[in-house]
């Protein structure tokens, strides 16, 4: 396992050095939370909107920012392995004597550690603008946001391991990807009354399964039961990491 | 015994529609212990044979044994006995020399004391023990290298790939580079195999060399072998006054430059300055073949692309084939 824990180091002594750089990722989602929050509280803090939503507009919105810069986190971590395939390092991966399932694993593993702690940052600096927070759901909290990362940063791994070469690119797709993604989650908005093809969308989204248990933990209000929430993350993390690892496996520097 | 074998490589490369043979059945041998370069222009399929001898390119057809094991059908214990110094850099810039080297250990399974011992005697090696909390991204191209020889070196390899490992370096860094090749070679009695297209690293540094274009072996020896085997030497006498060519040897006359074509330097010398005494040698300079003549020799090119030749230089060349 000394591939593993040496990916591991790697990245979290490299997000110590890049603090500034990763903290970007954390602006997004909290000028999100402070402009559309506030600005969308002013006029939806109302006894029948707090009703439909189940509490204010706020502690509603808290973990859908949450599951949303975690996300940005884990899912742009994925840039790593290309900045490694500019930069010549991903060669000395290849090289070495260690399977690569370990080096791969150990590089989601620090990438999802860091975007929980993204996640948690965001927690504590949201928690003023939200009133209703139920502090005992931060530990599952914490649980959710880990779990939904191992699966964002194994799809980042998955496409950057596939023949992108360029940031440019990696760029594009995960523009593509992470706005729908975020948007029809229900990160910002209740889903009860939204029209069919929507849920397409939606059901099929792990963001919405993550949205949804960091919600039930922090504002105790959901749509879908507790369970089937985190059996949905669970799944998806296995399988893009069965994935991810069986594409950089094959990878070659052809 | 060898540290590598290879024999009748080939590797064929599709882009599209587009077919191209980088490896047209490469064969040679490399002695255990031996320091062993491959010298060839850009684009000759050196870079290549060092990727599939590393595991990292499967090729199209052929063997290659390195330190006895199959490089497609054995890449794990290939991949345990070699370390691999790549033509661009592979460290990683944001973590310190140190870290860089901690890491690398680790890839190939070294914990606790041993891997502090073996990354401290590497770091020392290269002299590069006292930067070792320096960010990789503050050292200059000369370090970077030198890191990147003590790093392949930390999990103590039997054979060593050098691709290109002097390119880019200033004079008094590649003298330094080689110098720890060297060592590498004869202090800790690892096999080098590195690729260039500097002809004067190649006769400098290597005991045997290989020359390799487009994608085949054209000639393989000691630098010694090869250029006397290709070449003669050339004396090149200036007078003060005008005077005839030596009949005794092959002469030409360029302008006031005297080109004379000689096998034997010292014996040859002697009874050109008799001959040529009484008309005032005012110059007198004696052109032993290069690799590059060699490379001329063989394929009718140069080695590398130089500005555009004087006459008496294209004489000289011309004087040394046989």
């Amino acid at each position: 396992m000394e591939a593993l824990k040496a990916m591991f180091y790697r990245q979290l002594k490299r997000f110590w050095r890049s603090k500034g750089r990763v903290a970007m990722l954390v602006l997004m989602p909290l000028l999100w939370m402070v402009f559309f929050g506030i600005g969308w509280a002013s006029s939806l803090n109302v006894p029948i909107m707090e009703q439909i939503l189940g509490t204010d507009y706020l502690t509603f919105m808290l973990p859908g920012v949450i599951a949303m810069a975690v996300f940005m986190t884990a899912f742009m971590s994925g840039v790593s392995v290309i900045w490694d395939k500019q930069f010549g390092f991903l060669k000395e991966v290849l090289v070495a004597p260690a399977p690569r399932w370990q080096s791969l694993l150990g590089r989601i593993l620090g990438d999802s550690v860091i975007a929980t702690i993204q996640g948690i940052i965001l927690f504590l600096l949201g928690l003023p603008l939200a009133k209703n927070v139920m502090l005992s759901g931060l530990p599952l909290t914490v649980l959710v946001a880990f779990i939904s990362a191992l699966g964002f940063a194994a799809l980042g791994s998955l496409i950057a391991s596939m023949k992108v070469r360029s940031f440019e690119a990696f760029q594009a797709i995960a523009n593509m990807l992470m706005m729908p993604m975020i948007f029809a989650s229900g990160a910002f908005f209740p889903l009860m009354n939204l029209p069919d093809w929507f849920w397409y969308i939606t059901d099929i989204d792990p963001m919405t399964y993550a949205v949804d248990a960091m919600r039930q933990a922090l504002a105790g209000v959901g749509y879908y039961p507790l369970w089937l929430d985190m059996l949905a993350l669970t799944l998806f993390a296995l399988a893009f990491i069965v994935l991810a690892v069986k594409v950089f496996e094959r990878t070659t520097v052809e | 015994m060898y540290a590598i074998e290879v024999e009748d490589l080939r590797k064929v490369y599709k882009q599209g529609k587009v077919e191209v043979e980088a490896l047209r059945g490469v064969t040679f041998k490399v002695r255990k212990g031996e320091l062993f370069g491959f010298l060839g222009p850009n684009g000759a399929g050196k870079t290549t044979t060092i990727l599939i001898l590393t595991t990292l390119l499967e090729p199209t057809s052929g063997k290659a044994l390195v330190a006895g094991h199959d490089v497609v059908k054995e890449k794990e214990e290939v991949r345990r006995r070699i370390g691999v110094v790549f033509q661009d850099p592979a460290l990683d810039n944001y973590l310190t020399a140190y870290e860089n080297l901690y890491i690398h250990a680790k890839l190939y399974g070294l914990r606790g004391k041993e891997l502090e011992e073996r990354v401290k005697e590497a770091l020392r090696f290269v002299d590069l023990w006292e930067h070792k909390d320096r960010l990789v991204i503050t050292f200059s191209g000369g370090m970077r290298r030198r890191l990147e020889i003590a790093r392949a070196l930390v999990h103590e390899p039997e054979v060593l790939f050098l691709d290109e490992p002097t390119t880019g370096l200033d004079p008094q860094s590649r003298a330094k580079v080689w110098d720890y090749i060297r060592g590498v070679n004869k202090e800790k009695g690892v096999t080098v195999f590195l690729t260039t297209h500097y002809m004067d690293e190649a006769d400098k540094l290597c005991e045997r060399i290989a020359i390799i274009d487009r994608g085949k072996i054209i000639a393989e020896g000691s630098p010694e072998e090869l250029k006397t085997k290709v070449g003669k030497n050339v004396v090149i006498v200036e007078t003060e006054r005008e005077a005839p060519c030596i009949e005794k040897y092959k002469c030409e006359k360029v302008g006031n430059k005297l080109l004379i074509s000689v096998e034997g330097v010292t014996k040859a010398l002697i009874e050109i300055i008799e001959f040529y005494r009484p008309y005032g040698i005012i110059k007198l300079d004696v052109k032993k073949p290069s690799l590059d003549d060699v490379f001329l020799a063989l394929t009718g090119r140069e080695l590398r692309e130089e500005g555009p030749e004087d006459f008496a230089r294209y004489v000289i060349r011309r004087m040394m084939m046989r």
